[in-house]
């Protein structure tokens, strides 16, 4: 996913400023690396959270959190279809609602489907880096989940 | 803390309004509240003003308040300018009632007004209104009908709750709204309407989500003590008004107890009632059919309860515990800054016996919900205000 995305920006130099949504995930550095969300964990109560936080929100002690790699995959709580856009989207888009097995439940762009009926609750999803959005122009490169497909989901780690 | 009142509301009407600002809109629904009250301008010693968008939408980013009553002719007093998403207003009104229940100030201004429509670009309102969160999450498709929507398809799937549930709270809201002169939307819908709408983001349909509306709405509140002398209007006793940003859970807006429910435990105490104790209420239902969990939240029944009280017709006007008989927020509008004016002016003309068509039998008690923004997936301000006669 992450190869095609930079084959596919030198192919058109210098035509817009590529922005990235900073500080949520790790964009690979080499080919054979892969992307993930970046957490952050508690060293007094193991509580991991995503988006990172620089302190514990349970313990509430002056003692801040590590940044940890999160899992690439994982369920699916609930899902919606975006019919109207918001400003820099295109319209229809799906939202899901994403746990990881470390805890952290958040929402997320879906990717990977248009139609929403193939979307279930509970299923497997995975992390990839795209595109998510138009902001003044410029493309916005964030996170966003799709449906782990059968046969493909044994491919990395 | 001293007992204190709401002696007078005013609203300006919630709908569209492209050629009304700030001012325009403010400037109607704070003369209303004077006479509804009564009194002199000149008894406003404090005022609060509520506005959360104004900046984004309108250009006007600081002194809100103080731009808008210095073209009302009430300048000259302290103005503190709030903000705290959709709950703006209670924000507001809170603020003027600590001035007031604190022994500091005698009579208080709380204000709340919103533009939120904006011709040929709904885009920018939703982006405007998705703002109401982490920077990361408005910058990444987020808007809150695509939050209310997984919400409430969790809710079915857990629950059972049906799609005609769903409606039929827009049924009710829609007839309350039908009959309310202040509403955005003044038709009663059937349940096939409803869910005949167009899809706005699954299971939502159109009528099932608030339309962008502007609006304004303001309360005089007043010691007892000063409401006996400055006016001969019934005092709307306030019995509290707690608040709090939601405490940290794993799974935020999915784990109990909600923060809304800590919120209306802490009223209920406060207020020395038990939610059987309610008359009338006016609830956060920011896309309607939340509703049915915020029954449950606000503990006027139990978990998984909530479309019972829509299929008995107990949250109805003429049932036991009428909800929203404004409309709620997605049929009377939900201008951020405004509405929780508008919730509160409605259950005070409920309680002084003036709601004309939608009066609910003889209630003594009600309770405001206003809440709004989203931090750490769960809601970044709640309110709970409980109020009597
Ligand atoms: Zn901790």
């Amino acid at each position: 996913m992450a190869n095609s995305r930079s084959s596919e920006a030198e192919c058109q130099p210098a035509k817009k400023e590529t922005r990235v949504l900073e500080g949520l995930f790790h964009l690979p550095a080499s080919p054979g690396e892969q992307p993930y969300l970046i957490g952050s964990k508690c060293s007094v109560c193991g509580l991991v959270v995503f988006p990172k936080r620089t302190f514990c929100p349970v313990c509430e002690i002056d003692k801040p959190m590590d940044e940890v790699p999160l899992s690439r995959k994982g369920k699916l709580v609930s899902y919606t279809c975006a019919r109207v856009p918001s400003e820099g989207m295109t319209a229809p888009y799906l939202m899901g609602t994403i746990d990881l097995p470390e805890g952290p439940r958040f929402i997320s762009l879906i990717a990977g489907e248009q139609d929403i009926n193939a979307l279930k609750i509970g299923m497997e999803v995975e992390l990839l880096i795209d595109k998510i959005a138009e902001e003044e122009g410029h493309d916005l490169i964030g996170y966003k989940f799709q449906p782990v497909k059968k046969g493909q989901g044994g491919d990395h780690k | 803390m001293r007992d204190t009142a709401i002696i007078g509301v005013g609203l300006h009407p919630f709908g569209k309004y492209p050629e009304k600002g700030l001012r325009d809109l403010s400037r109607v629904a704070i003369w209303e509240a004077i006479k509804d009250a009564g009194i002199s301008a000149k008894n406003i010693q404090v005022v609060y003003v509520g506005n959360a968008l104004g900046g984004l939408i309108t250009g006007q980013e600081a002194v809100r308040g103080q731009v808008i009553l210095e073209d009302c002719g009430l300048g000259g007093r302290p103005v503190v300018n709030t903000e705290n998403a959709c709950g703006t207003g209670l924000a507001a009104v809170r603020g003027a009632w600590l001035e007031v229940a604190s022994g500091m100030y005698d009579v208080a201004l709380a204000v709340g007004v919103e533009k939120m429509f904006i011709p040929h670009n709904t885009a920018k309102s939703i982006r405007a209104l998705a703002t109401c969160s982490e920077i990361e999450l408005s910058r990444s498709g987020f808007q809150y009908v695509t939050y209310y929507a997984m919400r409430l398809r969790a809710y079915m799937e857990q629950y059972g709750a049906t799609l005609t549930d769903l409606a039929n709270v827009v049924v009710k809201n829609s007839y309350n709204g039908s009959i309310n002169p202040y509403a955005h939307r003044r038709t009663a819908f059937t349940a096939e309407e409803v869910l005949n709408s167009r899809m706005v983001a699954d299971p939502l349909t159109l009528y099932m989500c608030p339309a962008m509306a502007d609006g304004a709405g303001a309360a005089i509140i007043c010691s007892m003590d000063m409401a006996k002398k400055l006016t001969s209007r019934l005092p709307v006793k306030i019995d509290c008004c707690t608040f709090r940003a939601a405490k940290f859970s794993p799974h935020g807006e999915y784990d109990d107890p909600h923060t809304f429910t800590l919120c209306a435990q802490e009223a209920y105490e406060k207020a020395g009632i038990g939610p059987e104790d309610l008359d009338v209420a006016e609830v956060a239902d920011a896309a309607i059919p939340m509703e049915l969990i915020l029954y449950e939240r606000l503990l006027f029944c139990g978990k998984g309860e909530g479309p019972k009280l829509i299929r008995d017709g107990t949250t109805r006007i003429d049932g036991s515990l009428p909800v929203n008989t404004s409309g709620g927020f997605g049929i009377r509008g939900h201008p951020l800054g405004a509405t929780g004016l508008a919730e509160i002016a409605e259950v005070v003309w409920q309680l002084r016996g003036e709601a004309g068509p939608r009066q609910v039998a003889n209630p003594k008690v009600a309770m405001v919900h206003d809440s709004g923004g989203v931090v750490g997936y769960d809601t970044a301000a709640c309110y709970v205000s409980i109020f009597s006669k």
